[in-house]
């Protein structure tokens, strides 16, 4: 069987998914990065289990739980900021200017789902989970976890519908 | 349910999120690597109280049982007085 993995492993390997999935939960970058540290400083203090199948989805579903107490401890103070500052850039400088504009709007279009639709969405979109893994990593039902994606989806969809249409030819 | 991911989706897919800076690496490491505070007691203070509590322990079982000496010295107490009032009565009576 092989030998669990180190943190700098799962640091290289998950670090940047793990930090946007909580980015979608504090909306600030400061907190995200504090999240992080906070989360790899828990994951050394426990024994990582052999045979895990998807270590993505494990480490996701800790984080889960991380970013709900987190959340609880800073609901009040979340509330007040959230609606005041500019959504962490979440994509990569993109070579082509009109992806580069989408991933601009995509951004801001992102910062104005509920919480629950954008961490789903996240998770299927760019972490690659299935819905199955979803409901597992959020502790919800699979249904509910599909319809989260589909109500974020449609909800982009309309916000970019727009720029979309323009840029599509390609 | 249909899971086949439409263009939109594909194209959404397609945006590479960005990667953390390389400096977060070695704050993220360092912090995860150093032991947690609690399990720090200096030896130092693990042995002052270690000799402070063996110092209770001898002073406990060395030092005779309080209750005897109260119990004299209650008992003491009215046999005095007592002695005074007799003393006070005989001085009363031999002035008279």
């Amino acid at each position: 069987m092989p030998a669990a993995p180190t943190l700098p492993e799962l640091y290289d390997a998950h670090a940047a998914g793990l930090f946007h999935y909580f980015t979608s939960f504090t909306g600030e970058e400061a907190d995200a990065k504090d999240l992080l540290q906070e989360f790899f400083i828990k994951l050394a203090r426990q024994t990582i289990p052999l045979g895990i199948a998807n270590m993505r989805a494990w480490l996701l579903r800790l984080a889960h739980h991380h970013a709900i107490d987190w959340l609880r401890k800073h609901r009040v103070r979340r509330r007040a900021e959230e609606e005041s500052h500019a959504p962490v850039e979440m994509f990569a400088p993109q070579d082509d200017p009109d992806q580069a504009e989408l991933a601009k709007h995509l951004t801001q279009a992102l910062a104005l789902l509920p919480l629950e639709q954008r961490s789903v969405a996240q998770l299927k979109l760019w972490d690659g989970l299935t819905f199955e893994e979803i409901a597992e990593v959020q502790g919800i039902p699979l249904n509910t976890a599909a319809s989260r994606y589909r109500y974020a989806l449609d909800k982009l969809r309309s916000e970019l519908r727009p720029l979309y249409d323009e840029l599509k030819p390609s | 349910m249909n899971t086949n991911p439409d263009a939109f989706e594909n194209d959404l897919r397609a945006l590479r999120r960005r990667e953390l800076p390389p400096a977060w690496r070695d704050d993220v490491l360092s912090a995860a690597k150093t032991p947690p505070a609690a399990t720090r007691t200096p030896r130092w203070l693990i042995a002052g109280w270690s000799v402070a509590w063996a110092a209770i322990l001898v002073m406990y079982f060395t030092t005779p049982a309080e209750s005897d000496t109260r119990t004299r010295s209650v008992r003491q107490v009215p046999v005095l007085r007592l002695d005074e009032r007799a003393a006070l009565i005989d001085a009363l009576l031999a002035s008279n």
